[in-house]
């Protein structure tokens, strides 16, 4: 009874949603329980020191501009918001974006606090900026790591 | 002084620049190395036990190489300068 228990394991796409909704969930789910906290607290760490490094601005949200404002531009059906008419190519006008959304939903709570916070923060454009944006990045990247990890191992339990 | 007091953390970027220069690389290089150390190594480790030891070696390595790449770039630009 204690063995079967042991090698039951959860779907591995609720394996790869808990580890993106809070970093290491995927593991704890799995039983890893300190490998878990080892590298979600890591990687929710290396998120929060590259906001207060760089501020919460170092988040740059696709569809945003510098001031907070939605970026329009102009097509054959009038002017409209950007992400609706080109997302792609706005999203790889912001690389970055996309690494930091890997670190789950603190990816999008600092992309809103970004927005919201652009008309009275400016953007700063010194280094201390880049190295908040490549701490945010690097923990996005991480945490999809840790994710491709505890599938993995949740799909060898689950094959056993 | 001033500047320490106005700042608002996770709004204004960290004033580093109240720090002298030499001390930038190191404040801002060694905590993220440590992270990514520690992760890799939680990642790669079979047993837990293993990952201290294992993330400390890395995060030296992974410096000492920074060090080499530096020092070979100084040398280098030096060089192309004269």
């Amino acid at each position: 009874m204690a063995d079967s228990e042991q090698n039951m394991s959860p779907p591995v796409a609720i394996v790869a949603i808990a580890g993106w909704v809070l970093p290491g969930a995927g593991y704890w789910l799995t039983g890893e329980r300190s490998r878990a906290i080892a590298t979600g607290v890591t990687v929710i760490l290396l998120y929060l020191a590259g906001l207060l490094i760089g501020g919460v601005r170092v988040i740059e949200v696709p569809g945003f501009g510098d001031a907070g404002q939605q970026i329009q531009v102009r097509t054959t059906n009038g002017v409209v918001w950007v992400m609706s008419a080109t997302p792609m190519q706005e999203i790889k006008a912001k690389p970055w974006s996309i690494a930091q959304i890997l670190a789950g939903p603190m990816g999008i709570f600092s992309g809103v606090a970004s927005v919201y916070s652009a008309q009275s923060v400016a953007v700063s454009h010194t280094p201390v900026n880049e190295a908040g944006t490549l701490y945010t990045a690097v923990a996005g990247m991480l945490n999809l790591l840790v994710i491709i990890d505890s599938t993995h191992r949740a799909a060898q339990k689950e094959s056993t | 002084m001033s500047a320490v007091l106005a700042f608002r953390p996770f709004l204004d970027p960290l004033p580093i620049w109240q720090l002298p220069n030499w001390l930038w690389t190191p404040v801002l290089l060694i905590p993220l190395t440590i992270g990514v150390a520690i992760v890799y190594k939680s990642i790669k480790c079979r047993k837990m036990d293993m990952v201290r030891k294992e993330a400390t070696v890395l995060t030296l390595q992974i410096l000492g190489v920074m060090v080499a790449a530096a020092i070979v770039l100084a040398l280098l630009v030096r060089g192309l300068e004269r």
